[in-house]
């Protein structure tokens, strides 16, 4: 190293002991230390700064592990793009901002109008119905299983009668042969009727029923008779006399 | 290779597509100054390898109300002064609550060393620094080594040309004091 001549020739001047002893530093630093210096600061520098979201040890401190081949040369950008994906997350007016200008730049105000008054007074006119109001049911729960069990009767005859015609119109080679009526009877007994009427509950409506009827042989139906026994409209009756009752 | 200039390194800085990029150009060109001089005051690898890194952390925050008035390399060996400062000063706490010497403690690091020679007038002289109060340590190691003028070195320690001089002056004769002596 050329050392700087006025410097030297002012220590020189002070000590001449001093200036005898070369100007090199005794130190040493470990073995390729300044070759990924910089990568790991700039790895730290993307953890915020944070020592201990950075791999900095790894580098700096000569850990035992060997890192893969490669790893210190992309870790900066790798760890730069996943603050800069966090930094990415988006408020919804944000998202929206992107997806339409125009919906984004309309006002949210509520359009609609509400009777003056109405969420002050709703709370307690909520409660008062609750309490004054009883709800009474036109059938008992035992009423309402005898009525899903007929409708269950209308479901199986008509999703046999759909999936029969439907099987028995299609055959081909490699198509399944049509079941037979019985194969079909077989398999829907075999369905609890707890599943069927859950299925119904879910599935069904109006026109589904209207539609079932008009395939449905109406002699093959339970009769009243087969649902409402002397028991049921003994019940029946008394809670509508209750129910009378109540209301007079 | 030559190096960068500094104002284009800045102007590079300043534009985000090419930040981090200039960023590491700056750590490179400064990396090695920068390591000895902090390694000069606190001695141990692994502390001047701390001290470096989260000085270049604090200038990456602080580099973009840099003023451009002041140079590059002044501000940066100042921010590296300070730090190391800081360093011993929290060293030298940490001493206190632990009953140690930290004077002693890092003239005990250098005889730690394994390359530690005790004939040779380099290792001597390095024991010789360690007995200077830190920021008389600072002056020398930045005229000795860094042969920084006095007018750059006033902007880096905040400090008159003349009591520079001065402190130089008194730092070399107690080195020779040291290394005649010992």
């Amino acid at each position: 190293m050329t050392r700087n001549t006025d410097i030297l020739k002012e220590l020189e001047q002070i000590s001449q002991a001093v200036a005898q002893v070369g100007a090199e530093t005794p130190y040493r630093v470990p073995v390729g230390y300044f070759d990924s210096l910089d990568t790991v600061i700039m790895a730290r520098i993307a953890a915020g700064g944070n020592e201990e979201n950075s791999l900095l040890q790894v580098a700096g401190k000569q850990m035992p592990q060997d890192a893969p081949q490669g790893y210190f040369d992309t870790l900066s950008d790798t760890i730069l793009s996943k603050i800069k994906a966090q930094q990415n997350i988006q408020t919804a007016s944000e998202e929206l901002s992107e997806l339409s200008p125009l919906l984004a730049g309309l006002s949210k105000a509520n359009l609609y109008e509400v009777p003056v008054g109405y969420f002050e007074n709703l709370p307690a006119g909520v409660t008062e119905k609750t309490t004054e109001t009883k709800v009474v049911s036109m059938f008992s729960k035992q009423v309402w299983v005898r009525y899903a069990a007929a409708a269950v009767v209308f479901g199986l005859i008509a999703f046999g009668i759909n999936f029969f015609s439907s099987q028995s119109t299609v055959s081909g080679p490699g198509i399944p042969t049509a079941k037979t009526e019985e194969q079909i009877n077989t398999e829907l007994a075999k369905i609890s009727d707890e599943e069927i009427i859950n299925y119904l509950k879910m599935t069904s409506d109006g026109k589904d029923v209207a539609a079932i009827a008009s395939v449905v042989d109406q002699s093959q139906l339970p009769t009243e008779a087969d649902y409402m026994d002397d028991a049921f409209m003994e019940s029946f009756m008394k809670e509508l006399e209750q129910t009378e009752n109540k209301t007079n | 290779m030559t190096q960068p200039d500094d104002k284009e390194l800045l102007l590079q800085f300043h534009e985000p597509a090419t930040k981090e990029r200039a960023y590491t150009r700056i750590i490179r060109k400064y990396q090695e100054k920068l390591y000895w001089h902090i390694r000069r005051m606190v001695v141990e690898h692994e502390d001047a390898n701390d001290v470096l890194q989260n000085m270049f952390i604090k200038v990456w925050n602080g580099l973009e109300n840099f003023r451009e008035d002041s140079q590059l390399y002044t501000w940066l060996y100042r921010i590296a002064t300070n730090e190391s400062l800081t360093f011993l000063e929290q060293k030298k706490k940490r001493s206190v609550v632990s009953m140690d010497d930290s004077e002693g403690s890092l003239s005990n690091s250098i005889k730690a060393d394994k390359h530690f020679d005790a004939n040779r007038l380099e290792w001597k002289l390095q024991l010789a620094i360690q007995q200077l109060p830190e920021k008389q340590r600072a002056v020398f190691n930045l005229r000795y080594y860094d042969e920084m003028p006095y007018t750059e070195m006033s902007k880096v320690l905040e400090t008159s040309e003349g009591a520079l001089k001065a402190s130089y002056h008194h730092a070399v004769k107690k080195i020779e004091d040291f290394i005649l002596n010992h």
